[in-house]
Order: C-alpha cells, then structure tokens, then sequence
C-alpha cells in the first residue's frame, strides 16, 4: 500500500486536539465535548484499521466494538451533562473552580 | 481513484480542521453546532471506510442525540463564552500542546510502520456466520460472538440513566415541563418527521439481522424522535409513569440476562448461543435492546434537561 493512511493519520490528531482541549478549556461542556473527540479518534482508527483488509471485506469485531462505544459514550455525555447542568444550578456557572482554589464558589 | 483519494484527503483534512474548530471557537453554542458538523462529516468517513452499520449509528447518536444534548446543555446554561478569562494558564497551553503534538506524532508513526495487510477477524467471522443467526457480519458479533460486550454496554447506559436520574433527585420525569413555545414551523415538522422516523426505526430493526442496521440503530432513531417531540412542546416518552419508565431502561439488560441464565441452565457456556434458535433469540434480544435503547437515551435526555425542583 502506497497510498497515505489519511483516516488513520486524522485519527491521531483528533486524540490529540481531544486531550489538548480536555486540558486547556475550563468550561465544562467544551471538556465533554473534548473528550468525545479524543474517543471518535480512537474510534476512527479501529475502523480505518479494519477496512485495510480488503478481502472477505472489513474485519466486522473492531466495527461492533465501535458500535458498542458510541452508545457508551453518548451514556457517558448525558451524565456529564446532567451533572454539568446541576453544577450550573447550584453555582451558577459551568465552569471549575481553579485547583489553588482561588475561584472556590 | 485519484478522485477517491482526494475525497479521502479533504474529509480527513475537514475532520480534524471541525474538530480543532470545536475546542478553539469562542462560543459554546458556536462549538455544539460544528461538533454536530463533526459527528455528520464522521458518519460520511465511516460510510467511505465500509462500515456503514456505524454511519448509520453515528448520524442518529453522535451528530443526533449527543449534539441535541450538548446545543440543549449550552441553551439553558446561558451559552457562556469560554474565553481567555477562562482558559488555563499560557504556560499550561504550551506545554499541552507540545505534549499532545508529541501523541499525535507517536500514534501516527506507530500507524504508518503497521502491516499494511494484516488479516484481522474477518474470514474468522465469516466462518462461523452460518452458526450466529444473522447474515450481517456486524449483527453477528454484536448479538452472538460477542454478546458479552453488549450486554455489559447495555448494563452501562442502564446505569447512565440511573445515575442521572438520581443526579434530578426523582425516578419520575413526569415533572419535566414541555417546552412552551409557540413555533408553526417545528411543530409542523414534528408531525411530519416523528411518523417518518418511526417508520425509519422499525425498518432498521427488521434490516438489521441481514442488513445494515440493527437494534442501536433503530433504538436512537426512536429516541430521536422522543427528543423532537419534548422539543417541539410535546411529552413523548417523559409522559411514562415511573414504572413502565424502569421496565423500559431495564428491558435490553434484563432480555439478556434471561438469555444468558436460560443458557447456562440449559448447560452451555454464557451467551453461548444455541445456532437453531440463535435468530429467534437474537430478533427477540434486539426488539428489547431497541427499547431500551430508544427510552434510556430520551430519558437521559430529558433528565439533563429539567433541572431538579427538589430542595438544595
């Protein structure tokens, strides 16, 4: 294969941009929404992976295990959401207080 | 396939450039609406990369109900800007990026020394189909090679639904009040879609043992359409009582359970399906897999969306 593996290259950057976001936002929904990046990275490798094999077709496991992640991930998400959604009630704000403190509601 | 190749680099280019664009853009509103762009610009990746049971998959649950999630999140929480008032430290920034350029780098070259034509699964798979009960190779693995995957993510969004549900101090969602705007447009398209997707959501659960589709599929269209429905001001499935609520969360896990104590009386191994009854067993798991799939993510829906009125 001669070709450049683009999928598998753009699944590496969309770990990485997904962890990067995780840590530099503050906000809370732009961290969930980090971390669903990073996993749709690790996804998009295993099936761009999978479809190397040309012949009897795409190997289907790594396809159902990415299925199975989806619906674990929007699982994840919406819990992530509640929880940001009562924070936002109690605090008033969508965001983490600061690790010294400094920002503690 | 010059053509196939520049398609391939510019969704792949697209992909990360959205991607990037989420996690830098100053709005959140702006960030939910390009991470929906993102999950529909996946499920064209996916249906190039042959998997078109995860495009599917992707265009109702990754681009549908995540972002109609996050876009509802952001509405009710004022739609803040994540600006630099808010942002970490300039020195963590750089660090970060260096540290995760350095990830990127390493997974790609890892990529790039990979056999090109390793063999995976699939004439394994293949294989063994006649025995699974289902047709479609996808199906297969899901409900019968490796039904205990399955099972156990069902027992993950059981207990997601759980643990939100809790996170609003009540069981019962019969408080959550309907939106009441007045919109002709959205309720016009409402009636319109809702039939439509219900239609769409069954036919995915009778394709989904030879064809591409299945249970996860059909069960987040149908939460789809419960979403659209509590959107448009309607009550859908927040008008269940809490114990037909709880029967429907459970029903996929339980369906398993059953099947898997049913075997194991029986003296064969967990989940290991018996070949003359595995379509039977599987079309059955799936229709409660389909509704506990359809409630449990319009639950979660709607237990992120209504605050709880309990007492702090």
């Amino acid at each position: 294969m001669t070709e450049i593996p683009v999928y598998e290259l753009a699944a590496a950057a969309l770990v990485a941009i997904g962890l990067r976001g995780l840590i530099v936002r503050r906000g809370l929904i732009r961290r969930i929404l980090a971390v669903n990046i990073a996993g749709a990275g690790v996804f998009l490798l295993l099936v761009a992976l999978a479809a190397r094999a040309q012949d009897p077709g795409p190997d289907p496991v790594p396809h159902a295990m990415v299925l199975t992640g989806i619906v674990v991930a929007v699982s994840a998400t919406s819990l992530a959401v509640a929880i940001a959604r009562r924070l936002a009630e109690l605090t008033g704000g969508s965001d983490l207080p600061d690790d010294d403190g400094e920002d503690v509601v | 396939m010059p053509t196939d190749a520049v398609l391939d680099a510019v969704l792949a280019a697209a992909l990360v450039w959205v991607a990037w664009r989420v996690l830098t853009v100053a709005e959140d509103a702006a960030a939910a609406v390009l991470f929906i762009v993102l999950g529909l610009l996946m499920a064209l990746v996916w249906a190039r990369l042959a998997a078109p049971d995860i495009a599917l998959a992707e265009a109702a649950i990754g681009a549908g109900v995540t972002g109609a999630l996050v876009l509802d999140a952001v509405g009710h929480l004022g739609g803040g800007s994540d600006g630099r008032a808010r942002s970490v430290g300039r020195r963590v920034v750089v660090v970060a990026t260096v540290l995760c350029a350095a990830l990127a780098g390493g997974i790609g070259w890892a990529v790039l020394r990979l056999p090109p034509d390793a063999p995976g699964l699939a004439a394994a798979v293949a294989r063994v189909i006649p025995d699974t009960g289902a047709t479609n190779p996808v199906t297969a693995v899901l409900l019968d090679l490796r039904a205990y995957d399955t099972f156990l993510e069902l027992g993950v969004l059981l207990l997601a639904a759980i643990a939100a549900l809790a996170v609003r101090r009540t069981v019962d969602l019969r408080d959550v009040e309907p939106d009441a705007r007045d919109d002709l447009l959205l309720s016009a398209l409402t009636r319109l879609g809702v039939p439509v997707m219900v239609l769409v959501g069954g036919y995915l659960l009778w394709a989904g043992t030879q064809a591409p589709g299945g249970a996860f599929q059909a069960g987040a269209v149908l939460a789809g359409a419960a979403i659209l429905v509590l959107v448009a001001g309607g009550r859908g499935v927040v008008a269940l009582p809490a114990g037909p609520l709880r029967v429907g969360l459970a029903s996929g896990f339980a369906a398993f359970l059953v099947v898997a104590w049913v075997l194991l009386v029986a003296g064969r191994r967990l989940l290991d399906l018996i070949p003359d009854v595995a379509e039977a067993t599987i079309v059955g798991v799936e229709v409660a897999v389909t509704v506990a799939v359809g409630v449990g993510l319009a639950a979660l829906f709607a237990a992120a969306r209504q605050p709880a009125d309990v007492e702090r």
